[in-house]
């Protein structure tokens, strides 16, 4: 996975993580906890951690076969590039 | 203007507002690469097709053929698709020149439906408000893809919802 963010300050970030840090049974429970236990959270969506392990697995069964795929890719006005690719 | 590769590219770069050094960085080439590919001296490598297509927002077919998206069509039942390898695209232009993409697997929309999950509860995006993903996902279970929404809002926001 790729995170790019370039704002109209000059801000550069290009973070690279491994897909197979991100796409796995831990991180769907600590999404979960964090989705259920953290107020503020926009959307106020509750996932249990098979629910969040389930979107997981369908990102990861889709990245293996749309490979470069970009999940979110954000131009603002003002110049900043948010770029989201798994 | 002759309809080649290198017009369609420069043609689309021009409609997403990216300049050639923009397209080069996204792209992780040089911008003399990008140069020679509108001037039709060079053509992309063919791995990097399906990306410079999305970054295009048009599908590769269509950077290829200069064939345009449908506005929408109903695919014969033995051509569609299983919904696990087809994707839902949301590009919202904003009216203060924002512009947002994003590109989610159908099968995820449809258990995020199934879980009872709505469009706005996650965007906030005041156009998307009245789209309805259930009778989108219906839709496509008939057989319908390409430009299935085209919506814009009173503030000059456009949403458009493409399925492929």
């Amino acid at each position: 996975m790729r995170v790019y963010v370039n704002d109209s300050d000059g801000t550069n970030i290009n973070i690279r993580i491994p897909t197979g840090l991100l796409l796995n049974r831990l991180t769907a429970l600590i999404l979960s906890k964090v989705l259920t236990t953290v107020p503020g959270i926009p959307g106020d969506i509750k996932l249990s951690k098979e629910q969040a392990y389930l979107f997981l697995k369908i990102i990861k069964d889709f990245k293996k076969s749309h490979p470069g795929w970009r999940l979110v890719e954000v131009h603002s006005a003002d110049g900043d590039v948010v770029e989201i690719t798994l | 203007m002759e309809n080649t590769l290198g017009n369609r590219i420069a043609q689309f770069r021009k409609e997403k507002g990216f300049t050639q050094e923009d397209m080069a960085q996204m792209l992780d080439v040089s911008p003399q690469a990008v140069s020679k590919w509108e001037n039709d001296l060079t053509c992309p490598d063919i791995s990097l097709l399906p990306k410079l297509a999305q970054i295009l927002g048009v599908s590769v077919d269509t950077l290829l053929s200069g064939k345009t998206e449908p506005v929408a069509q109903i695919v014969p039942v033995e051509e569609r698709k299983d919904i696990k390898d087809m994707m839902l695209r949301i590009i919202v232009d904003s009216a203060e020149g924002d512009k947002v993409r994003v590109n989610l697997p159908l099968a995820l929309v449809q258990v995020a439906l199934d879980m009872g999950m709505e469009l706005p509860q996650v965007s906030g995006n005041i156009a998307l408000q009245n789209i309805d993903l259930r009778q989108i996902l219906e839709l496509v279970r008939q057989g319908a893809i390409g430009n299935l929404v085209e919506v814009e809002s009173a503030e000059g926001d456009t949403v458009r919802i493409f399925v492929e």
